[in-house]
């Protein structure tokens, strides 16, 4: 391991004399998984880099992918499995026609199957990851702050 | 404050130091393979009592810990499964070839991965992610999730977990029957 968390602005050729919004983005890949162990491996930047400072302040093609998935992807996945979906429906002319009685056979199905505590796994690692990178761009943030 | 708030402060606050150990865990791990895997000539060790102990630290902390950093390390896989995807679509620098062989693992690694967490990670699990970390490491100089022996050899620890879950209660209900 050649280098453990890097500085910011270490070794950057701006030197000093950067912007804060250059050191922001010179560093956003330092701090993340990938980063602190200087891994710049294409399987290391898909998998520990920092998709919050990516798409922030560097480069946003990288981290956007990332971030579907934390956000939206996690909501769909645990929201949509067993969950009816409507497309422009207006409630308020909606009227109810349900009948009463035991539900169907898809909670069954899908309680067997373990979807929803798939759905409910992959949600949570989703938002951790997640997590983990805003506190790592919290940190750069404040890393670039004090290089100033 | 709130008896939910305090639990999901203590849960935040858990998560966190099981993400800390494991960051912490990785220095004695890269070092001890530096002395040990990464020094040596190709296929060939070198010995080393402090790299050995580093290992045995590392270890130590990241089986005692994996119910924790398993989280945080299912989803780097998952992101890398997910932009993986996004890339070979999409196209980028990197060879096609390249990204599909990390898909293909990132994977394989997740649903395992995923597995492992709805099993509430026990001890058999702990030490099968642990192999999994040190083989990743074992190769790390040479790139992360790059195809290797070792890579092979920590997903079939995975795998073999998995297996042995996967098995056991089907065996005992046959029992019963």
């Amino acid at each position: 391991m050649a280098v453990i968390f890097s500085q910011p602005g270490a070794g950057a050729s701006g030197g000093p004399n950067q912007t804060y919004r250059q050191c922001l983005a010179q560093n956003s890949g330092n701090y993340s998984f990938a980063g602190a162990f200087n891994q710049n491996g294409s399987g290391a930047k898909l998998a520990g880099g920092n998709d919050v400072a990516s798409l922030l302040f560097g480069d946003a093609s990288e981290g956007q992918a990332g971030l579907l998935i934390a956000e939206g992807g996690s909501h769909s996945l645990a929201a949509g499995v067993g969950t009816a979906g409507t497309m422009g429906r207006r409630t308020a002319s909606v009227f109810d026609l349900n009948l009463s009685g035991t539900t169907g056979a898809a909670p069954a199905i899908l309680g067997k199957t373990g979807a929803e505590e798939v759905a409910g796994v992959v949600s949570g690692i989703a938002e951790f990851k997640f997590a983990s990178d805003v506190g790592a761009t919290g940190a750069l943030m404040l890393g670039c702050i004090t290089h100033r | 404050m709130s008896q939910s708030v305090k639990e999901q402060v203590k849960s935040g606050l858990r998560l966190g130091g099981g993400l800390a150990v494991f960051l912490i865990a990785m220095a004695p791990l890269a070092d001890g393979f530096r002395r040990i895997v990464w020094a040596a000539p190709p296929h060939q060790l070198l010995w080393s009592p402090i790299g050995v102990a580093e290992l045995i630290v590392a270890a130590g902390l990241l089986v005692s810990t994996a119910h924790l950093w398993v989280h945080y390390f299912g989803g780097c896989i998952l992101f890398g499964t997910i932009k993986g995807c996004f890339a070979l679509m999409a196209g980028t620098p990197i060879p096609r070839l390249e990204l599909a062989w990390a898909v293909i693992i990132f994977s394989v690694t997740l649903v395992l991965i995923v597995a492992v967490i709805s099993r509430g990670t026990p001890l058999i699990d702990r030490i099968a992610l642990t192999v999994y970390v040190f083989s990743l490491g074992w190769s790390a100089d040479k790139g992360l999730f790059m195809p290797s022996p070792s890579l092979a050899v920590g997903l079939a620890a995975l795998l073999a977990s998995w297996s042995f879950y996967y098995w056991r209660p089907h065996g005992l209900s046959t029992e019963q029957d």
